[in-house]
């Protein structure tokens, strides 16, 4: 029998038991959100793409080996349903309903705009608006695999060897891409970036 | 502190905020070696920048119980699908189509084949029947025939070999 929890109830899940698949969902479904949300950059889409992802792994039960750590396997799914979605999109372009609206200047207004009862003034308002929009392309312009990997990377429930059996590669290619993805976010953010400051640590 | 630890909280702070532990760790570094800040400034401002990006969605509060209800309806049509297999109309239903279509090409093959003796036959009978006709009304025409058949027939026939032989002693 396997250590890993979520094995167990994987297991469980094998034999039929709805209420354990009931708990995997519920413990999983914000971290799949997450990396669904993050690889595809789509908040409308990213709850039906997880939800797609746990019924896969419903339907797939009978397939699942408990030698395998229960979240790789299930991230690994989550990987493959935002490839196919991507791929999907490349296939049949189309306009979300949430994209931006282009401007006279063939600019894009930025695609969501959040309420920020933070910020003081509209000038403040618009300056975050343009930041976020500069960051959000830089990410969206990484290569697939080294955004995944930035997405899965700020997953805690993942080890990085965990992530490098996601993406199907080494330990070192894994920190590989997310240090290149990195290093290319910091040269396209660079006038973006305020350097010596240093951020409150988070409290654990 | 070595390289490697210091590699650690680095792969550590691109994952999180570090915890007050780590950070009184690598405040000690930097206390040690001032030189290796700097090595983290970009890194800091990246992570700044990347949390202004929105945060993903909340999963919403019935999130569960639709994965439930499509999980039931899958569960549903495969025993659907299961039933459909066993039942005694499932054969019927997967071969009765290909049992059709088989029928159907083996039938009209058939027809075909007895179609074409068919009009060789009418052919056959209706050029007796005009051979007889031509035979009783110009009997005069076929008083020869026989004799005129077998010469046909001896030229059709295989030519005898050459006697070489005698044809050497006559030279």
């Amino acid at each position: 029998m396997s250590d890993d929890p979520d094995a167990v109830l994987m297991l469980r899940v094998q034999r039929g038991d709805t209420s354990a698949f009931a708990e995997l969902v519920d413990k999983y479904k914000q971290p799949v959100i997450n990396v669904v949300f993050r690889t595809l950059r789509d908040g409308s889409e990213a709850e039906d793409v997880a939800q797609a992802v746990f019924l896969q792994v419903y339907k797939s039960a009978h397939r699942y080996q408990p030698t395998a750590k229960f979240t790789t396997w299930l991230f690994t799914i989550a990987r493959n349903l935002c490839l196919n979605e991507l791929r999907r999109r490349a296939r049949h372009p189309a306009e979300s309903l949430e994209a931006g609206f282009p401007t006279e200047g063939g600019d894009e207004l930025p695609a969501r705009q959040f309420e920020d009862h933070r910020t003081a003034s509209p000038t403040d308002a618009l300056l975050h608006g343009e930041l976020e929009e500069k960051v959000r392309n830089a990410v969206a312009a990484l290569p697939e695999t080294q955004r995944t990997a930035l997405a899965l990377c700020r997953q805690e429930e993942l080890s990085y060897e965990d992530i490098a059996r996601v993406l199907g590669c080494s330990l070192s290619a894994t920190k590989s891409l997310i240090h290149r993805a990195r290093e290319t976010l910091k040269e396209r953010l660079k006038p973006y970036l305020r350097t010596g400051e240093w951020a409150a640590p988070a409290k654990k | 502190m070595n390289q490697r630890a210091l590699e650690k909280l680095r792969e550590t702070h691109w994952r999180r905020g570090l915890t007050e532990a780590e950070s009184a760790e690598l405040a000690a570094q930097w206390a040690a070696d001032p030189s290796a800040r700097a090595a983290w400034t970009e890194d800091v401002a990246l992570n700044q920048l990347l949390a202004q990006l929105p945060e993903p969605p909340r999963a919403a509060s019935n999130f569960t119980a639709q994965v439930l209800a499509q999980a039931a309806l899958a569960d549903a049509g495969r025993a659907r699908d299961r039933a459909r297999e066993r039942s005694p109309l499932a054969w019927l239903t997967r071969w009765l189509p290909r049992v059709a279509v088989a029928s159907l090409v083996l039938g009209a093959s058939l027809a075909g084949y007895h179609e074409v003796n068919r009009r060789q036959q009418q052919a056959l009978v209706a050029g007796a029947a005009e051979v007889s006709q031509l035979v009783a009304s110009r009997p005069e025409w076929f008083a020869d025939y026989d004799a005129i058949a077998a010469v046909g027939r001896a030229q059709q026939a295989p030519q005898p070999k050459a006697d070489t032989e005698l044809l050497a002693l006559l030279q």
